[in-house]
């Protein structure tokens, strides 16, 4: 029998492995409230797993109006198949009209499972996500045509309407201590006897594109740059700055930076307090994956480059005369501050 | 149905390996069995605790008031332990014990122990997975 009374709900999918690190499913949250607000219903969040109690307080605490928790030793462990049956069971109960999941490895292999099983569509990668007024349906806002443009993408029969957002496309709500909410323990499903998947072991990977996501000063270079050399400036200044580097699509292309550390809408988004974007013209796939940052200083010899229009502060000329000259400017400061330490 | 429980971001009780914010069993202003395990606030000192417990005979046992032994006859000691407290008879044995886990952000009390009613029936057992009501 189905519950009712819960129906029509914006959900998120609880990604907590990596946690506290991993946010996006804090930041879906976010999301979610403001699209439940559209919507005149609850934001909920998922969890699947076993020992999963500080994940569901957590979800409270940063906006989740409801949980739902599937809850067996044989959840315990992330995995594709069996979570995706877990989740159609609670989305066939509860029936939530909008589902989001973090765009991360493992929602990249989870979602599309889910969607086939529900039969409904799903937009990756999305880099906004509204409730058109009139229709009260999602609008996926989403890359398209290898990232040229974007593309507003509906589902405007199948239901729930899904999507995946990268980590780091919105912002997470404050923590707060004194929230409470229902949360509903559903039956867990059986675990899966013919599954094709066996996990036989856990290993770690490092990620150094993570590190640019968190950091709190980046600095990020584009064609303009010229050289692979100029790159090394590049290096330094967020040396200096205690920041990590990033590049576009073409300096990737050209081999100057690592794609891992690309920053786009195919790459990663990022949120530092502050972007030194050095050579960037400001093409939409890469200024859409800077929408968090909070003060954008962008060096461009064009002074009709479309980076300008974003910026905070803006400097035109050569970032290969001018980045010396500030990487000079910030060292010999940071000598003096030195000597006046030891005064 | 699925039971739908109030739960805290702050700190919650595990029972029936489930989240809880609070819980009462058995009526608090009565001469019998109760046992409360009261909503704690953001800030508060956890957890709070009141209970009018009895032994495997259905013997008085003591009355606690939110953490206070108002009632103990038998002179039923309130320890500190590592991780919480416990209720220890002149023998060292445990009625029932409380322990905090803390994480990043929050904290979950398991209550371990067995209680008993007037009649000696047990009430409330508690293990790993919390308390479970056992007769309410």
């Amino acid at each position: 029998m189905k519950p009712q009374g819960n129906r029509g709900e914006v959900w998120v999918f609880g990604d907590y492995r990596d946690y506290l690190k991993n946010r996006v499913t804090l930041e879906l949250i976010a999301k979610a409230r403001e699209l439940a607000r559209g919507l005149r219903t609850r934001c909920g969040a998922v969890v699947l797993g076993d020992d999963v109690e500080p994940f569901v307080m957590e979800y409270i605490a940063h906006g989740a109006e409801v949980v739902y928790v599937m809850k067996a030793p044989h959840l315990g462990q992330f995995k594709a198949t069996l979570y995706a049956k877990a989740l159609c069971r609670l989305v066939e109960l509860y029936e939530p009209e909008v589902l989001l999941v973090g765009g991360t490895d493992f929602g990249r292999e989870f979602a599309p499972r889910v969607a086939k099983r529900l039969n409904t569509g799903l937009s990756a990668d999305c880099v906004a996500l509204e409730i058109d007024p009139l229709e009260g349906i999602l609008v996926q806002i989403t890359p398209a045509f290898d990232g040229r443009l974007l593309a507003e993408v509906i589902t405007p029969a199948r239901r729930p309407q899904m999507a995946t957002v990268r980590p780091g496309t919105f912002q997470e709500l404050p923590h707060d201590h004194g929230a409470a909410a229902p949360v509903i323990y559903v039956e867990p499903v059986d675990p899966d006897g013919d599954d094709s998947i066996e996990l036989l072991a856990r290993e770690r990977m490092e990620d150094p594109g993570q590190v640019l996501e968190d950091a709190a000063v980046v600095v990020s270079g584009g064609q303009g740059m010229g050289k692979a050399e100029a790159f090394r400036l590049l290096f330094c200044l967020a040396g200096l700055l205690g920041g990590e580097v990033g590049g576009t699509r073409p300096a990737v292309i050209q081999g100057w930076i690592p794609e891992d550390r690309m920053i786009g809408q195919t790459g990663r988004t990022i949120r530092p307090k502050v972007l030194i974007t050095c050579g960037t013209s400001g093409a939409l796939q890469y200024t859409a994956a800077l929408g968090a940052s909070e003060f954008i200083v962008a060096i461009n010899r064009d002074p009709d480059a479309a980076i300008f229009r974003i910026a905070d502060l803006g400097v035109v000329g050569d970032v290969n005369e001018i980045l010396p000259r500030l990487i000079r400017a910030i060292e010999g400061r940071r000598e003096s501050q030195e000597v006046d330490l030891h005064a | 149905m699925p039971e739908e429980n109030l739960v805290s971001a702050y700190h919650n009780y595990l029972v029936e390996g489930r989240l809880r914010m609070g819980l009462t069993v058995g009526d608090p202003g009565g001469e019998g069995f109760f046992f409360v395990a009261h909503p704690v606030r953001f800030g508060e000192p956890m957890p709070v605790v009141s209970a009018r417990l009895f032994g495997r005979d259905g013997g008085f046992i003591l009355e606690m008031q939110r953490n206070s032994l108002v009632q103990n006859p038998d002179g039923i000691a309130l320890l500190e332990t590592s991780g919480g407290w416990a209720l220890v008879d002149g023998l060292l044995q445990t009625l029932f014990s409380v322990e905090v886990r803390a994480f990043d952000n929050c904290y979950m009390t398991v209550i371990r122990g067995t209680l008993f009613d007037p009649s000696g029936r047990a009430v409330l057992q508690g293990d790993d997975e919390g308390l479970h009501i056992l007769e309410e």
